[in-house]
């Protein structure tokens, strides 16, 4: 008599495990995602990766930073790194920043920029390319990796 | 008893969810888990850049300068045809590159430029020379060029301009001062 007492099916025992753990699973991932840093693209791909394919050169003069932009991948802004060997200091700018004429959306491929840009005699300056992506939260900005910005010494 | 045996089999006939409504919800499950992977794990793919053919080269044959008319004659000594360049100019002669841009300043009749390309009307083949005029004037005294060509690509279903850095040139000028 008892044995022909059921309790629940087992499709639907199966179907809510499954739903029980997708709900788990979701939350777990919702949960980490703050932890991991937002997945930016540009030009279909990650914009870490793209950090490779920029290609500009950097030059001090005459109290004027130029920099142009000779590869193919626009480049929103730059980071610049200021050191100083014997005062041991380093103090980090952003160019659009610290420079009156930069264009909203930076150097298009093949563009140029030159403007004055203060700094003292024996400071190495590191140029650093910031990239404009796209990510779920829309545009998102990128700063490459020190390996691929340029370094320049500021001579008297 | 025979009516018991009979009961039995009618509840083993009864199934809840048949057998290929459950596999087909597995692989659903399976494919759209596989799809979510592959979009996140695409990104990290690398892509094939934008670039130009290997083997580009352009130099400048000759040039002439005054206060206000930069004419320069240029061979194209590649292996590759080139659609345009982007040129640029230095007043210094200790800079390393060259900021001031001249291609928005051509003034030559057939000449066309795109934003601060200049872009050929016609093919610049190997072998080929082509002769540009710019107009200098108020752009001081100019000591060096450096030139950029540039190459009309088929990416990703779209034409587009590829600079080749690689093929970048540098070439040095003495022009009278205005």
């Amino acid at each position: 008599m008892n044995n022909k007492k059921r309790g629940l099916s087992p499709v639907i025992a199966t179907v809510l495990l499954v739903a029980i753990v997708v709900v788990m699973g979701l939350i777990i991932f919702l949960f980490f995602r703050a932890f991991a840093p937002e997945v930016a693209t540009k030009m279909g791909q990650n914009i870490a990766l793209t950090c490779e394919n920029v290609n500009f050169a950097a030059d001090y003069s005459s109290e004027q930073i130029s920099i142009t932009n000779d590869g193919n991948v626009p480049i929103y802004d730059f980071e610049i790194k200021v050191t100083n060997e014997v005062a041991k200091s380093t103090t980090t700018k952003e160019l659009s920043k610290a420079v009156s004429g930069w264009e909203k959306y930076g150097l298009g491929a093949g563009d140029s920029f030159s403007e004055s840009f203060s700094t003292n005699s024996g400071d190495t300056l590191l140029v650093i390319p910031i990239l404009l992506g796209t990510s779920e939260e829309g545009e998102s900005i990128y700063t490459c990796d020190e390996q691929y910005g340029q370094e320049i010494t500021v001579v008297a | 008893m025979k009516r018991a045996r009979l009961q039995d089999r009618k509840k083993l006939s009864k199934k809840a969810l048949s057998e290929i409504i459950g596999y087909v919800i597995l692989i659903t499950i399976a494919l759209a888990m596989g799809g979510i992977l592959y979009a996140w794990l695409k990104t990290y793919v690398p892509k094939e850049p934008l670039e130009c053919d290997d083997g580009v080269s352009i130099f400048v044959k000759e040039y002439s300068c005054d206060t206000q008319l930069l004419t320069l004659t240029l061979k194209n000594n590649g292996r590759f045809s080139i659609d345009g360049y982007y040129i640029k100019a230095s007043t210094s002669a200790e800079a390393e590159i060259a900021p001031i841009d001249l291609g928005s300043r051509v003034n030559q009749t057939g000449v066309i430029k795109s934003g601060n390309i200049v872009i050929f009307s016609g093919d610049f083949n190997p072998g080929g020379e082509i002769q540009n005029k710019f107009d200098i004037t108020d752009k001081g005294d100019i000591k060096f060029i450096e030139i950029i060509p540039v190459q009309q690509i088929d990416y990703e279903g779209k034409r587009r301009i590829a600079n080749c850095n690689n093929a970048k040139i540098k070439y040095t000028l003495s022009c009278p001062s205005a």
